[in-house]
């Protein structure tokens, strides 16, 4: 296939957490506000005068100092994200909204605001505390833990306008980077599709790293161009896998799984767009900001959900990835010391071998991308085997 | 009156040697139960026969493992 | 002096050689030399004296008189619990379990220790039996469908409500408290899970309550299930594979994570009251306050009790010291939680006692401790005997366990809707989340705890794979030296002693003591020894 336009400067907006788009925000007065987690609503990040930032520490080979902190029996995501901002890579941001969505999670965070590590004056920081059931009782808890630690925050530290009016302008915004997105990811359905599951990363990615209005245009000029792309004239794959996991913001893992001959179809995880780049509704009699919290916590699929219906949700929309993108397999990663994931991985493990009978695959992987000889000697035995059953007939 | 009184001494003489006995089973388990106690015999005999023996039939056991 | 005493101090000081506390004094042996290598056996039991062997051989009658009366009371279901269950055979480790736990205990602190350790005893055999005996697998019995199967840490006082049903915990048995009584049982069902894929640096409590699941290890009984998502995440991912091997109606009692705001407690407060709701239409029943507060009374005497008792740790004229303090109150609040009568009556002797050992200006072990430590952290279960080996070996008494701490606010008695509340900030700061979850701020409460008990020496419980507390390694750290504190951290793997063995973190306590504070043990046989085939 032909190069697209803007993957390589795409790529380059990915090398640092302050690419140029986000310097060129904050230059222009923008409000650069920093998360971790899909439990912290991008929309309301992106109200009128700011921007989200997903917090991501690529080329972090070294997490020394970090480890100091949090010893290296923790989450290598968290240990990096620490590491970068105590390296000064995130000195742009005016605030980080964080969640407890898990223990590695909320210490990291907590640093943020023992050790300040963020060189900016008007740097503050919150944790929300995340429901884990979808009841009422915990979409309510949802609504006043986010009104309390990221609007009324927003409102009050640095002067941003909460109203409904900005609240829909948010949604808007949300809305229309989504149907972006997900008109690019949906050209993944098609038998042979005219981008890979490598260059649909990185434009995910992109969406949530960088300035919403900034990158925007280029968005829009690159789905014009998926539009009349030109695939490869046969299907350059052996096989279609969905990956489903945790934090996952390296698009070499992608080409690694890619590089051994199954084509990335679904991306359901932390950093993907499933969830993340669905619509949001506004119900009539309901406020948008009730519809923010609503969306998220309907859609939120974290393996840190405990009621029945959110556990077989999770399941269930994996297994509605694989039939709508005709995915041969699922591959399940856990970043290493990840207690949800790791339990979460046995299960689907078995729910998708056993009982949905999804070929499914399940790894373990540092955040920066080491050990690629045995992943990639994992990845190609388990495409060959998708690629038997495919011969075999399914069998 | 007499009769009276030689029942009452039989009487006086089962309690006693009921008594006795009492004492005697009494100093009885006290010996054996204080050996047991004070040379550990129960853990030895568990320690070295019971739990080996029970260790041998769980591992021999089919479970129904399953998620 | 009455006659009998002076005949039992002459005994004494014929026999004072037998004692190892004497012989560690006299250089010619100690409280390791009775034992046979690696094993944990005793060739015989510790001399203490005429006055404290007897009583402990006493009470050592007295817990085996409640293990007869367990399978007495159901012969056939006890024998084919042990039968059937690998945990049960683990049982049999009780009374090597109790000697361990009071090694070196005289007088005041051996009363209190065995007081406190047969109220568990004869609960805990109760339990077993009841559980037992109406154990479907086995029958079933009168009550199968009585029990409500709750997550262990769950606290189950909220629960008196329902007069008719009993809250069981559920991992307590196969899991909960086994792991402390036999060091090797919970590697076998961290093996099935990890057979299974999980991960070997998960909190291997959690693996090993997966590995009871995977294995059918559980009893059956109930006819719904309350999980939690306490104390932290490893935990919460167990509900998951308990939800489908239980198979019953399932709800979650999710309590805030972040529960020192305002802003948690009627969120909790709301879980609490929807459980309750769930178990009214599971089981038929209603919810009767008045013998909610029957109970919520019970357990304020406890907690008013228990505040008193801190007052005497933060003297020198404690009575009740070390794993006494610690399992008891673990037991009782955790397990009990206000729903035994016993524990009350318990608690009130103690505190008798207490007052007295008090005005006598009694210390505990001889007056040999040297440093006052506060354990914080959750502790190593394989080696629940910690505290009596510290103490032995180098004279450092702790003086109390972060999980001690835990819900000790009082109930309200006579208002629902007050007493909700308070059920909800009690259950909040359950076992391990009082200080170890929920921010920074709780952890960090650690040293006005320390300064409060008039501790010099922090033991940091050090779980490998407890990502909350590695969380905030270097920031205790600099926390201690910055604010003069003798600090260790005590590595260990929770229930796994193959990762850390006992050896392991006794070496890291004695290397501190000896190397840093340059100090010489109470006890050489205790430095270094080889238990790794004990229970």
């Amino acid at each position: 296939m032909k190069d697209l336009k803007h993957l390589i400067y795409f790529e380059n907006l990915l090398q640092d957490a302050q690419n140029e788009l986000v310097t060129k925000a904050v230059a222009e007065g923008k409000h650069a506000l920093g998360y971790n987690c899909y439990y912290i609503p991008e929309t309301l990040l992106n109200l009128p005068g700011c921007f989200s930032s997903r917090l991501r520490a690529p080329r972090c080979v070294s997490t020394d100092i970090a480890s100091y902190y949090m010893t290296t029996r923790n989450c290598p995501y968290v240990r990096s994200i620490l590491e970068r901002a105590i390296e000064g890579g995130y000195n742009y941001l005016e605030a980080l909204f964080g969640a407890e969505s898990c223990a590695a999670m909320e210490r990291m965070e907590e640093h943020f605001v023992l050790i300040h590590p963020v060189k900016n004056d008007k740097f503050f920081s919150t944790i929300i505390d995340p429901p884990m059931k979808g009841d009422e009782n915990n979409l309510n808890y949802y609504k006043a833990q986010l009104k309390l630690k990221v609007v009324d925050k927003l409102r009050d530290e640095l002067g941003v306008d909460v109203s409904e009016e900005a609240m829909l302008k948010a949604i808007e915004d949300h809305n229309e980077i989504s149907r972006l997105i997900t008109e690019m990811g949906d050209l993944r359905k098609l038998e042979n599709p005219p981008i890979t599951g490598y260059e649909f990363h990185v434009i995910q990615l992109v969406s949530q790293v960088c300035p919403h209005y900034l990158i925007k245009p280029y968005l829009e000029e690159t789905l014009e161009e998926l539009k009349t792309r030109e695939p490869e004239p046969k299907f350059p794959f052996r096989a279609r896998v969905a990956l489903v996991g945790s934090e996952i913001d390296d698009p070499d893992f992608t080409k690694l799984i890619e590089s051994c001959g199954a084509m990335v179809v679904a991306d359901r995880y932390c950093f993907g767009s499933f969830p993340g780049r669905e619509q949001i509704e506004v119900l009539p009699g309901e406020s948008a900001f009730d519809a923010i919290c609503r969306h998220y916590l309907q859609w939120n699929q974290c393996a840190r959900f405990m009621d029945g219906d959110k556990i077989d949700q999770r399941h269930n929309e994996v297994r509605k990835l694989v039939e709508n993108f005709r995915a041969d397999g699922v591959i399940y990663e856990n970043m290493k010391f990840c207690e949800f994931w790791s339990y979460e991985k046995v299960l689907a493990n078995h729910i998708f071998t056993n009982e949905l009978h999804i070929p499914c695959c399940t790894i373990e992987k540092e955040y920066a991308l080491g050990a690629a000889g045995q992943l990639r000697t994992r990845f190609q035995a388990f495409i060959e085997s998708l690629e038997i059953k495919s011969i075999q007939g399914g069998k | 009156m007499k009769k009276n009184r030689c029942i009452a001494c039989r009487a006086l003489g089962w309690a006693a040697r009921a008594l006795g006995w009492a004492i005697l089973a009494g100093v009885g388990l006290f010996a054996v139960t204080f050996t047991v106690y004070m040379f550990n015999l129960e853990n030895k005999l568990i320690y070295r026969y019971i739990y080996p023996f029970l260790q041998k039939h769980y591992n021999s056991q089919k479970r129904d493992r399953r998620i | 002096m009455k006659l009998t005493d002076k005949l039992i101090k002459a005994v004494d000081k014929k026999l004072e050689r037998f004692d190892p506390l004497w012989q560690a004094e006299h250089g010619v042996g100690g409280l390791r030399s009775r034992y046979y290598d690696k094993t944990g056996v005793a060739k015989y039991r510790e001399w203490r004296g005429v006055k404290d062997t007897f009583y402990d051989y006493t009470q050592w009658l007295y817990n085996l008189m409640s293990m007869g009366q367990m399978v007495a009371s159901a012969p056939v279901k006890c024998l084919r619990g042990f039968w059937e269950y690998r945990w049960m055979g683990s049982y049999l480790g009780t009374f090597m379990f109790i000697d361990r736990l009071f090694e070196g205990y005289r007088g005041y602190e051996l009363r209190i220790a065995h007081m406190n350790m047969h109220a568990i005893v004869q609960s805990l055999t109760k339990k077993i039996a009841l559980v037992l005996a109406n154990d479907r697998r086995f029958g079933g019995g009168p009550l199968t469908d009585r029990m409500v199967p709750m997550d262990e840490v769950l606290p189950p006082l909220f629960m008196a409500g329902f007069k008719d049903l009993i809250p069981i915990p559920l991992q307590t048995l196969p899991e909960f408290i086994i792991c402390d009584i036999d060091q090797h049982i919970e590697p076998y069902y961290i093996d099935v899970a990890e057979s299974y894929g999980l991960p070997a640096d998960v909190c291997s409590r959690c693996a090993a309550e997966t590995g009871v699941t995977i294995d059918d290890a559980f009893p059956i009984i109930g006819k719904a299930f309350l999980s939690t998502n306490m104390p932290c995440n490893a935990s919460e991912s167990t509900s998951m594979f308990q939800r489908r091997r239980v198979n019953l109606p399932y709800q979650p009692v999710t309590m805030a994570m972040i529960h020192n705001e305002p802003g948690a407690h009627p969120y909790s407060t709301q879980e609490l009251k929807n459980a309750i709701a769930f178990i009214e239409k599971e089981y038929g029943v209603k919810y009767d306050w008045n013998a909610l507060f029957e109970r919520a009374k019970q357990m304020n005497e406890q907690n008013t009790i228990e505040l008193e008792k801190w007052d005497f740790f933060k003297t020198p004229y404690s009575a009740l010291v070390g794993i006494a303090e610690t399992l008891y109150r673990l037991y009782s609040w955790a397990s009990v939680n206000g729903q035994e009568d016993y524990f009350t009556k318990n608690d009130r002797k103690v505190i008798a006692i207490m007052r007295k050992a008090y005005e006598e200006k009694y210390k505990p072990f001889s007056g040999k401790t040297r440093h006052r430590a506060f354990l914080w952290g959750p502790s190593a279960v394989y080696y629940t005997d910690f505290p009596t080996w510290i103490q032995n070996c180098w004279g450092i008494n702790i003086v109390l366990n972060m999980d001690s701490t835990m819900g000790h606010n009082m109930i309200d008695t006579s208002d629902p809707e007050k007493a909700m509340e308070d059920l909800a900030l009690f259950s909040e700061k359950g076992v391990m989340r009082h200080h170890a979850v929920g921010g920074w701020d709780n952890v960090n409460a650690l040293w006005d705890w320390a300064k409060k008990f008039q501790c010099d020496m922090v033991l940091f419980n050090d779980n490998v794979a407890c990502k909350g507390m590695n969380g905030v390694h270097a920031l205790m750290e600099e926390q201690a030296r910055d604010l003069g504190f003798s600090f260790i951290f005590v590595e260990h793997d929770l229930e796994d002693c193959r990762t850390v063995s006992r050896r392991d973190m006794r070496r890291r306590v004695s290397d501190y003591m000896s190397m840093v504070l340059g100090e010489e043990p109470l006890d050489e046989t205790l430095v270094d020894f080889d238990d790794s085939q004990a229970w």
